[in-house]
């Protein structure tokens, strides 16, 4: 039953972040993990992955002197009206770049794997109608179904990679080495998607219930989180190999298809396990055009009954951008040469900046 | 717009649109359940064995061209209905494919990009022809196409003198030991189908055949020989043991400035027949055991001396652990490395007689 206050609670926060982080991103990351961190692309998951737990601490600690604030807010108290609405909007762009981005390469797969004949551009407008649908009930309808679903995503998948560890030999991870400082620069910008969900702070602390503990709570969430890529980035490994892995485009999915123990019914757990995907980024895209619908509302001061007017800008942005890339290689590559740059910006420079501003100029009362 | 208005705006085009465009009855599709490939002039000769699906026995379907592409669509514009590869369960590869380096990875790259094909296939060799091995399967077969699969499924582990392999890890495994790996043997003889021994590829190319014999040695090494039965003659009598457990450890040692690897195996077999000696008793036992052992290890050895022949140490996954221990491995492997087999055999059952 939904409460149509527009609050979520932390509990429910925690769970958009984990399902966040199992966008896309969890299909391609450990053959990424492999290409530029080799047998130790798995210590480097673990590296980058407490590196984002920190900065989800700081997004929570700024949050939480900033109560009331969104991000439109405040890049304006900290830099001032025009220069706040220009970051604003740019802010509005990195939306509208990584909801496109997710959505395209995600109806990439489902096309190659599944409905190769359907076109590309009707797969992607039936997904974005239903995030659509979803969103102008706004966070809070993303939040209850993130709540509901993340069972049924998280618990199979857990299950399926128990039966992996099982019927794994670990001979492939020998010989264990730390990773060189070369190969963590190299791989930043394939880590760089894991910070996609980091959305969700910049929007986020109005419509939130009761903030207890908060930081610990982000903090252990995102280090499940990056416990969970890890095991998948190990498993993989362990699987295929550096080698192997690394020619692999989605060996997440290659790797479960692989399982089979008894009681099984299913020949291809690879498709079924799919729809978990397709959940994630329903509930990613969903929550960032709602997150674009809030920008949009406080830059321009639209009424709040009018917000889901603002849908009829994003969607068909959406759907424009999403369709840009002529393929699923140009999409991928896209986002691997944007998003650190964009996420760089908006996820850790302008944050710090404002932190720093916030010190010196004794701003925020923290609660 | 009220929330009726914006359910029916998004949810009916799911149920108007979707599947329209890749809509295809079963019917419509012939699903292949078995694919045979031999080298042919300048590409392949694919031989399919379909599954049953309406009523009479099930016809090989023989279709050649320059890549598998090239072969399937010059049978689609053959037959009424489309070739469906989703449900293949089997691959055989022929000698004269096997032979061909280049060819041979060519098609492997075909099956590695290939979006229909699950990679849960499994890979079998054989020391003649791929379609003579569907005609063969196509004979034996009960009229569900699943013969082979069901072959792989229900026995291979509980015999011993094969091992399934599935395309993923035929994959994983070549790129690992550099184009190398030991894939099920498959040959069609006059009461049917033989299911038993391997091919040893080296370097994406034909390096040898192994027997059954030979197949068994190389499950102790790689530690999967359960189901295996071996022969020792006890005085005249002949006796059987079955491998109920086998475990392959590999340790690598430098000992007097040379690599040593020492491979220990440690087995549990059942006897299943009558000793001259209580196998009820530690004494009687420990004969049994140390009679199997040394059975045990000359098989072993003479898998391994197969791959002293052909000069490489890859098919066999000893080159691989050596690379995952040593960084520095010249490539080298026989040079360098020493084999000492180290098997140890525990008779856990001696049946209902002492």
């Amino acid at each position: 039953m939904f409460a149509e206050n527009q609050k979520i609670s932390v509990r429910q926060l925690q769970v958009l972040l984990l399902l966040y982080y199992f966008g896309t991103t969890a299909l391609f990351l450990p053959s990424d993990a492999a290409v530029t961190g080799g047998n130790s692309g798995w210590i480097v998951t673990i590296l980058w992955g407490v590196a984002a737990s920190f900065l989800a601490v700081l997004f929570v600690y700024l949050g939480e002197k900033h109560p009331s604030y969104t991000a439109v807010e405040w890049y304006r108290r900290a830099f001032g009206r025009h220069l706040g609405t220009v970051l604003a909007l740019g802010l509005g762009g990195k939306i509208i770049f990584d909801g496109a981005m997710e959505l395209r390469l995600f109806c990439d797969i489902i096309s190659s794997s599944m409905l190769p004949r359907t076109p590309q551009w009707l797969i992607i407008a039936l997904t974005l109608f239903l995030c659509c649908l979803a969103a102008s009930y706004g966070i809070e309808c993303a939040a209850r179904s993130g709540e509901i679903l993340f069972f049924a995503v998280l618990i199979p998948l857990v299950v399926v990679l128990i039966f992996v560890a099982i019927s794994t030999n670990y001979n492939r991870l020998l010989p264990v080495q730390m990773p060189a400082f070369s190969s963590l620069r190299e791989s930043m910008p394939f880590f760089a998607p894991l910070l996609q969900g980091f959305m969700v702070f910049l929007f986020i602390f109005p419509s939130l219930e009761k903030r207890r503990h908060m930081k610990r709570r982000i903090w252990l969430t995102c280090l499940a989180a990056t416990g969970l890529m890890t095991v998948l980035v190990f498993l993989s490994l362990a699987v295929y190999g550096t080698a192997a892995l690394s020619e692999k485009l989605l060996p997440t999915l290659q790797m479960m298809e692989r399982v089979s123990f008894s009681g099984i019914f299913l020949g291809r757990q690879d498709l079924f396990l799919l729809w978990f995907w397709m959940v994630t980024t329903f509930l990613y895209v969903t929550s960032l055009i709602f997150f674009g619908q809030e920008l949009c509302s406080r830059v321009f001061q639209s009424k709040k009954n009018k917000r889901n007017l603002w849908l009829f800008l994003f969607i068909p942005l959406l759907f424009v951008v999403a369709l840009l890339p002529k393929d699923m290689a140009e999409a991928y590559w896209l986002r691997i040469r944007v998003t650190p740059w964009l996420s760089g910006i908006f996820f850790v420079a302008l944050p710090v900046l404002m932190l720093f501003i916030d010190t010196v100029k004794g701003r925020g009362g923290h609660e | 717009m009220n929330k009726w208005k914006w359910v029916f705006v998004t949810v009916i085009p799911l149920f108007l649109a979707t599947g329209c465009w890749d809509k295809r009855d079963p019917e419509d599709r012939e699903y292949m359940i078995t694919m045979g490939v031999d080298k042919w002039e300048s590409g392949y000769s694919v031989s399919f064995a379909p599954a049953n699906t309406e009523e009479g026995e099930p016809q090989k379907m023989l279709c050649r061209g320059n890549t598998l592409a090239d072969a399937i669509a010059g049978n689609d514009s053959r037959n009424s209905k489309k070739t469906e590869l989703g449900q293949m369960k089997m691959i055989v590869f022929g000698k004269s494919l096997l032979e061909d380096s280049e060819k041979l990875q060519s098609f492997l790259e075909e099956l590695k990009r290939s979006q229909e094909i699950s990679k849960k296939v499994t890979v079998l060799g054989t020391d003649g022809t791929a379609e003579a091995c569907i005609d063969a399967m196509l004979k034996e077969d009960d009229g569900t196409g699943l013969f082979l699969w069901d072959f792989y499924k229900n026995t291979a582990k509980e015999v011993g003198v094969t091992k399934s392999l599935d395309m993923d890890t035929f994959f994983t495994e070549l790129e690992e030991q550099n184009g190398s790996c030991v894939l099920p043997r498959i040959q069609p003889i006059e009461e049917g189908l033989h299911l038993g021994g391997g091919v040893a590829l080296s370097e994406f190319s034909l390096a040898a055949f192994f027997s059954d014999q030979e197949e068994q040695g190389y499950l102790f090494l790689v530690g999967e020989a359960e189901g295996a039965v071996l022969e020792a003659d006890d005085g005249g009598k002949k006796i059987p043991l079955r491998i109920a457990r086998s475990r392959a450890k590999y340790k690598f040692e430098t000992e007097d400035g040379k690599t040593v690897c020492h491979i220990r195996l440690r087995l549990y077999g059942e006897l299943l027949g009558s000793a001259n000696t209580d196998a009820f008793t530690e004494e009687g036992a420990k004969e049994m055991e140390n009679l199997f052992t040394e059975i045990i290890k000359e098989k072993v050895e003479n898998t391994i001396k197969i791959a002293q022949e052909k000069e490489t140490a890859e098919f066999l996954g000893l080159a691989v652990r050596l690379r995952q221990k040593n960084l520095d491995d010249s490539g080298n492997f026989w040079e360098e490395v020493t084999i000492s087999i180290e098997p140890s055999l525990k008779i856990r059952d001696t049946g209902r007689i002492r």
